[in-house]
């Protein structure tokens, strides 16, 4: 039909097809219902045959949510595992069936398990481990025992918080970290973090062993430092030094020998920096706002846990890592604080610790008050101080009266020596020379001694062999004739100096395979005599 | 005054006489020779001796040899060296100094190894690089030892039959600590002397000198991985290993001498000094222990260095108590069993005596009777001494050195006496000085270009 226009449909075109994204179905698939074989129903398979191809994941279930206080976690989240698993079980009916067991006195027993569970144990290993974990549950005692005994107890803990209180439990935990740690460094990168999983999921406080004993020496191998330290009203310097400042006082090189002044001074001096900052209104935190972070992470991972202790933790917190002001600025205060510290102990190198802050009066402050530096006067009035020099009498040369014939003696008596040292020598070929006996008139010289005949005796030890390498030598093709002769260069040239040395009293060979300019003439002649 | 000495008559090789003579003049120690110029000092070589003898029979030993400058510490390191170099041990020496130290995290303890291996020396070598040399005539050894077995060279029993006997011998390192690498690299130069690869050779010398700073370099020119390179931290772990290799060689053992320890003292900082000091203990332990097969270390240094009990040795308590002589010791009286040699300074006589023998030497050497009597003698000596400041000052290097260059001038000159020599060299005293004349009080004279005549 024609349009408005008098056009013909001829170059009308189809109508656009439908809008990306939209799919149109070419077949029809909905679903219908057949029947095989007559009315009878399907055979109903056994669920344990039924598979889901693609298990969809659950959204985790919410179990506990929470604002901590006095804390820089300001939200806590506790979820349920989303994914079934049951390879920890059998772990699990174990640590409840041998809960109420008690050990008695055994000795220790080694034991291995790169995930130790009780069916690791065999009966013996069970019996020290019953009598172990009753020493630390018990007594409060923590005997030796190999790595994963303790781990196996740990591994207990997480998984019974419906018969170990959460707050004994972290009790425990605390315990073991502090007595075990020495022996098992690897214990610090476990339980820095099982620990702070375990005192979120439950809601109790990280135990002040560890908070006290450990936390000052993690650093940064814990991923939630945050966890480990109070907030404002509580900021302490040592957890702020340890766990914020980039610089690890622990790591510098004088902290060994004064482990004590460091750690008393270096910390009271930020505690007091932070109270009189928090008093004027100058503290890091207001100044710098620490930034807000938010992870995700999976309690008690690599841990040997059942599912139903699993869980997934979402926690919101003020950060460290993320405020690069503050810690920039706490690591200013622990250098400056250490240059104090250095100072007092008159060690002239000094950290580098530029910066401008209210801290540093109150730093100050503080060393003047509990730690002040030595005086000039009191220094240099330690190196006037006299030091006994009473050991110098014994290098005074003895008394003695310059007298010829006491010389005379002594020189006399020095041949001894010599013959003492001569023992190893070659004494052939030598000028025979007489001890100085002294007379009152003068004697006529004596004749001059016979030359040695010291080339013939060199002559004589060398082989024709030797002979033709010393002519090589002359010649520069020292390496290649010994390799002709399948020897080594420098074992022939070691062997060569070596008669030299015993006959001539001098090497001839130099280390680079020529004879020595000061030989050159007289080996010259003595190979063109030979040949 | 009669004399009641025995005639000893003493041999010297014409060389040795000459090379004593030169270095004399030079002011320093001569290469060979020494023994014809100890003065005195018998009781202090002998227990050095016996050390050597300890350590020959697979013991360890460590001497502190302290005296102030002058004494004669180098002389006596040397000719302790020279005597061991003789017969049959190797030895290696250094000087300590700012970028050379025992401990350290900068290198310097690394580097106190280099220096102890470019100095490392054999009868053969003794003047030093004697590494390579000694690494080829064991393996040298070795196969002629296989040859005079009866086994036809260059065949495939007889290869076997070296390889078996090296890795004997290495595989007795590997207990030590740094063995593996060791004996390793050891079994990387044999096989590059095989395969006449001088490159791979020159690499295996490189790394037991400690030249490498990484594994990196080293495996880059090895052309295999090593566990370790020498650093600051093992240098004295392979200083061990080297004493237990040359053993293994046939040597009697290794013999280091560690000199100018001063360096330690002067150094500022206290907890760097102490970590010095450390090392020196850790190394006394393992000498005198017996877990140092083999080794013998000889640390020369000042009185300072060792009783200043605020920066010496003795402000170690651990190093203190282990060698200070406690309250029986005197000046008149001298332990040489304890680990410290004290050398006190020559007295005049003993100089004197030095004299004489340098006097004979001189004569003997040059064939003449020297123009020098006694009492002459005794005025030279006396003059040195009693230069200003001389008789704390002086040194017997120094009187040495003048003394020769006397003897020399007598010796050219017929003419000359040594009173006149002894009158030139004078330094006046005070009272001798004429006073200065006074300044003419006429006009000085106006000069004119005239008066220049050419």
């Amino acid at each position: 039909m024609d349009d408005r226009f008098g056009n013909d449909a001829f170059w009308d075109l189809v109508p656009p097809q439908k809008e990306k994204g939209e799919t149109v179905p070419r077949k029809d698939t909905s679903t219908v219902e057949i029947h095989i074989g007559g009315d009878r129903p399907l055979r109903k398979l056994p669920s344990s045959r039924v598979f889901t191809l693609r298990q969809e994941k659950e959204s985790p279930k919410l179990l506990l949510s929470y604002e901590p206080k006095d804390s820089m976690l300001r939200a806590v989240r506790v979820y349920a595992w989303p994914e079934r698993y049951g390879f920890y079980e059998d772990f699990l009916r174990d640590a409840h069936r041998y809960f109420p067991e008690r050990g008695v006195k055994t000795p220790p027993l080694p034991f291995f398990a790169y995930t130790p569970q009780y069916s690791h144990l065999t009966r013996a290993q069970l019996a020290y481990y019953l009598y172990f974990r009753t020493q630390i549950r018990e007594e409060g005692q923590y005997p030796p025992a190999d790595f994963s005994y303790v781990m196996l107890l740990i591994y207990e803990i997480l998984n019974l918080p419906d018969l170990i209180p959460p707050a004994r439990g972290a009790e425990l935990l605390g315990g073991i970290w502090y007595y075990y740690r020495e022996t098992y460094r690897q214990l610090d990168k476990y339980l820095g973090e099982w620990l702070c999983d375990y005192c979120l999921i439950h809601r109790v406080a990280p135990p002040q062993v560890v908070v006290r004993e450990i936390v000052p020496q993690l650093g940064e191998r814990v991923a939630l430092r945050e966890f480990y330290t109070d907030f404002e009203e509580n900021l302490s310097g040592s957890a702020t030094a340890f766990l914020a400042s980039p610089y690890q006082y622990r790591n510098s090189r004088y902290y060994k020998e004064n482990s004590d002044l460091f750690d008393r001074h270096i910390t009271g001096a930020l505690d007091e920096a932070f109270a009189r900052m928090k008093e004027d209104g100058t503290s890091p935190l207001t100044d710098f706002s620490l930034m807000r972070g938010k992870i995700t992470r999976d309690a008690y991972c690599g841990a040997v846990c059942a599912m139903s202790n699993k869980r997934k933790l979402e926690i919101e917190y003020l950060s460290f890592s993320r405020s690069p002001e503050f810690r920039e600025t706490v690591g200013l205060m622990v250098k400056y604080a250490e240059n104090r510290v250095r100072a007092h102990l008159h060690i002239k190198s000094r950290l580098g610790a530029r910066g401008a802050g209210h801290w540093r009066t109150y730093i100050d402050d503080y060393f003047a008050k509990h730690l002040p530096a030595p005086t000039a006067s009191a220094s240099s009035r330690a190196s006037r101080e006299p030091v006994d020099t009473s050991y110098e009498r014994f290098y005074d040369a003895p008394p003695s009266t310059l007298k010829i014939t006491s010389a005379a003696a002594i020189e006399a008596d020095s041949w001894g020596t010599t013959e003492l040292l001569n023992a190893a020598f070659d004494e052939e070929q030598t000028v025979e020379i007489e001890p100085i006996v002294p007379k009152k008139t003068p004697e006529p010289p004596a004749p001059p001694a016979p030359a040695p005949a010291e080339d013939d005796l060199f002559e004589g030890r060398m082989t024709p062999f030797y002979r033709e390498a010393l002519r090589a030598a002359a010649e520069g093709r020292f390496p290649a004739y010994c390799r002709e002769a399948s020897r080594l260069a420098d074992a022939v040239l070691d062997e060569i100096n070596e008669i030299a040395a015993e006959t001539m009293g001098d090497i001839v060979l130099d280390a680079d395979h020529t004879i020595l300019e000061d030989y050159k003439e007289e080996v010259l002649s003595w190979i063109c005599k030979t040949q | 005054m009669d004399m009641q000495n025995a005639v000893n008559e003493t041999k010297i090789p014409k060389r040795v006489l000459s090379a004593i003579l030169s270095g004399m003049s030079a002011g320093i120690v001569p290469r060979s020779g020494a023994q014809y110029i100890a003065i005195g000092r018998r009781a202090e070589i002998a227990a050095m001796l016996s050390d050597l003898e300890k350590i020959s029979d697979g013991g360890g030993a460590m001497r502190f040899l302290i005296g102030r400058y002058g004494s004669g510490k180098t002389f006596l390191i040397q000719l302790i060296r020279m005597y061991a170099l003789e017969q049959g041990f190797l030895t290696a020496d250094c000087d300590l100094s700012p970028e050379r130290r025992l401990s350290s995290s900068s290198g310097g303890g690394a580097a106190t190894y280099r220096e102890l291996m470019k100095n490392f020396a054999s009868k053969a070598s003794p003047d030093g690089g004697a590494l390579g040399p000694v690494l080829s005539r064991w393996l040298s050894g070795i196969r002629s030892d296989v040859a005079a077995s009866g086994l036809e060279p260059d065949t495939a029993p007889f290869e076997d039959e070296v390889r078996t006997r090296i890795y004997k011998t290495v595989r007795n390192l590997e207990g030590a600590v740094g063995g593996f690498d060791f004996s390793a690299v050891l079994h990387a130069y044999y096989r590059a002397s095989l395969d006449g690869d001088d490159e791979k050779q020159s690499a295996a010398v490189r790394w037991l000198r400690g030249e490498f700073a990484t594994k990196t370099e080293a495996r880059a020119a090895l052309g295999f991985s090593v566990g370790s390179v020498i650093t600051d931290d093992n240098w004295y772990d392979y200083l061990k290993l080297m004493a237990l290799f040359a053993r293994e060689m046939g040597y009697r053992g290794l013999v280091v001498f560690i000199d100018e320890c001063v360096n330690l003292y002067k150094i500022t900082n206290r907890v760097s000094r102490e970590s010095n000091y450390e090392k020196i203990l850790s190394m006394f332990n393992d000498t005198l222990g017996g877990r140092a097969e083999g080794l013998m270390i000889v640390f020369g240094g000042t009185p300072q260095f060792l009783e200043d009990t605020r920066r010496g040795l003795f402000s170690y308590e651990a190093l203190r108590s282990r060698l200070s002589e406690g309250r029986f010791a005197s000046a008149e009286y001298t332990n040489l069993l304890s680990p410290v040699i004290s050398l006190r300074r020559l007295s005049d006589d003993e100089l004197l005596a030095l004299l004489l023998r340098i006097t004979k030497l001189h004569s003997t050497y040059y064939a003449w009777n020297a123009r020098v009597s006694d009492e002459e003698m005794i005025t030279f000596l006396k003059n040195a001494l009693d230069r200003a400041g001389g008789n704390v000052m002086i040194t017997p290097r120094e009187i040495i050195r003048d003394y020769m260059t006397v003897l020399d001038l007598l010796y050219q000159n017929e003419a000359l006496t040594m009173a006149d020599l002894c009158k030139s060299g004078e330094t006046p005293t005070a009272s001798e000085v004429p006073a200065a004349p006074e300044a003419p009080t006429e006009e000085r004279r106006k000069y004119t270009p005239e008066d220049i005549t050419f």
